[in-house]
């Protein structure tokens, strides 16, 4: 299912929500990246209807999902908020969630059963989520997101508070939602995660859309922001003589102790296509190539300063 | 609403709420169990216990515990589930948000409404428990009454604050202002100001105390009322309620409640 934001804002008073975003996003994980307070949340808000729009639109299949009741069938929410009804046990919770999608009690108690071995609940499923721990009440919030198959599913920071065999487990099955051929959209603000689960992302910050697309093109994109490539190689400086008489390599920086070194170049694109020929022509042996900041951590770092 | 009315009454069965609600309905039974060990005192003034029950369900269920309770849990009907941000689960079900409003204060009248009568029924049978059960048996008839007009009572003030819980963010003091202030003020003011009152159209219904002559002490009470006609008053409830309801309702439609992170 298609989800597609036209100019959407969101705003309280004086104070900017989220602030013209015009993006589309297909079948497949796709991350929303952006600090505490990005507007990641409100955005999730906006997508589920839960928020209506100040200006512009939200639709998921060219339907508003504002006061669209019929459309939560698609829906699959996990909220951020660490709220429950903690009275209930874990399968209560999620069977009665899942009885509200128009399951008969049978139907809702198996999909429930089979979302909480999803996430991997079943040895807690009949304890109160009053005495879960936070990984836990993690991992039951995403059952009821899960357990009536939704088309869409919206993630708000789903690791949040587990521990790394849940972390792993999670990104797996959300790996596995997005192979499905679901929309996945999944909000966090820690980047090595997303980068575990797409290279699909959206980055926010303030309300505003820093970058919307394939993380490498998005490092594409950004021209003016040099790129470290780092070569391990057994010439170091026939490597680095060389690289220098390019005019876009801005620096060259060499570790004689580790055998490598860290070139600054501001085309990447052309310093790759280059390289080849150059190491075949002055036989130099490389060892490895890799680029350290062609990583969320680096775009994401550079698109928010 | 099937799923839905199971779903909030477990939630409001297991809460502590329906401690201090049954705390709340245990006042008025230990009241009436005061009364019967004082009921040789009360003799010495001329007082029947029997004749007590216009008054205490009255003055102890109408005008104390019946707004106490509604309150108390009207203000949460749509409120809690915003403070405790469970609201997004919900909005989030195909199912239209009127159903959640519906099915919520069905289940906050059923248990509130249990508790009333379960302690009105309590008090009414230990003021006359030295009819017997003939005498009880033929005054029960006073006791449907009462409860009638109690449960009347509770669905307006159950629904009337639970329109505040929907549209204000801090319901429950204004929810006590109106019960305990101007509840209790205008309906006793000259003139048509009394028609903005739930607690008129209730007195209108409530006709066994004015009817009964007030003896000994208690024909002291210094109070008159202009009462409105009983079917009027009826339908004024039930239509207020009514219109109560489509306003909570309405709330969740064009209100947004922007769930804050943790």
């Amino acid at each position: 299912m298609k989800l597609k934001a036209n100019h959407l804002s969101k705003w309280y008073g004086q104070v900017i929500g989220v602030n013209d975003l015009s993006f589309e996003i297909d079948p497949g994980v796709t991350g929303f990246l952006g600090p505490n307070g990005a507007g990641k949340s409100t955005l999730l808000q906006l997508m589920t209807g839960q928020l209506k729009p100040s200006q512009g639109s939200i639709t998921i299949e060219d339907e508003p999902v504002w006061n669209n009741y019929p459309l939560n069938r698609n829906i699959g929410y996990c909220p951020e908020q660490d709220a429950f009804w903690r009275y209930l046990t874990g399968r209560e919770f999620v069977q009665a969630l899942t009885k509200m999608h128009g399951f008969s009690e049978t139907e809702s108690t198996e999909r429930a059963v089979e979302a909480i071995q999803k996430v991997g609940m079943e040895k807690h499923e009949n304890k109160k989520i009053g005495g879960y721990s936070k990984g836990m009440r993690q991992r039951i919030k995403l059952a009821q997101a899960i357990a009536h198959d939704p088309e869409i599913l919206f993630l708000d920071e789903p690791l949040n508070g587990m521990d790394p065999v849940g972390r792993r487990a999670t990104i797996d099955l959300i790996k596995h939602f997005g192979q499905d051929g679901k929309t996945v959209v999944v909000s966090s603000h820690i980047l090595h995660e997303v980068e575990e689960m797409t290279d699909n992302i959206l980055l926010i910050n303030h309300g505003r859309q820093l970058a919307h697309g394939n993380i490498y093109e998005i490092r594409d994109l950004i021209e003016t922001h040099p790129l470290q490539v780092t070569i391990r190689c057994d010439q170091i400086q026939v490597l680095t003589a060389k690289l220098l008489e390019f005019k876009d390599v801005l620096s060259v920086q060499f570790d004689r102790d580790r055998g490598q070194l860290t070139v600054e170049t501001n085309r990447p694109r052309e310093f790759h296509e280059r390289l080849p020929e150059l190491v075949q022509k002055n036989g130099i042996d490389i060892h490895s190539l890799w680029s350290p900041d062609e990583n969320l951590d680096a775009v994401f770092d550079y698109l928010v300063r | 609403m099937i799923a839905l009315f199971p779903f909030f009454l477990k939630n409001w069965l297991r809460s502590n709420k329906l401690f201090w609600a049954a705390g709340l309905g245990l006042f008025p039974v230990l009241l009436t169990v005061l009364l019967q060990f004082a009921s040789p005192i009360l003799a010495n003034h001329d007082i029947e216990l029997f004749r007590l029950y216009p008054q205490i369900s009255f003055f102890v269920y109408l005008h104390l515990l019946l707004p106490i309770l509604a309150v108390l849990t009207g203000v949460s009907i749509i409120n809690e589930e915003v403070e405790d941000q469970t609201l997004s689960y919900l909005v989030v079900r195909p199912i239209p948000k009127w159903k959640i409003v519906l099915a919520k204060s069905a289940v906050y009248f059923s248990v509130v409404g249990a508790v009333v009568a379960l302690s009105l029924f309590l008090s009414f049978t230990i003021l006359n428990i030295q009819l017997g059960f003939e005498g009880w048996l033929d005054a029960s008839s006073k006791l449907l009454q009462g409860l009638g007009v109690l449960l009347l009572g509770l669905l307006a003030y159950l629904t009337f604050f639970g329109c505040l819980g929907a549209w204000l963010k801090k319901p429950v003091l204004t929810g006590l202002l109106f019960a305990f202030g101007w509840e209790n003020l205008v309906a006793y003011f000259p003139g048509n100001v009394k028609y903005l009152t739930i607690v008129h159209y209730l007195h209108s219904l409530f006709p066994t105390f004015y009817r009964t002559k007030a003896s000994g002490i208690l024909g002291l009470i210094p109070i008159k009322f202009t009462l409105a006609n009983g079917w009027a008053s009826f339908f004024t409830l039930v239509l207020m309620s009514a219109a109560f309801l489509a306003l909570t309702c309405l709330a969740l439609y064009v209100k947004e409640y922007k769930m804050e992170q943790t």
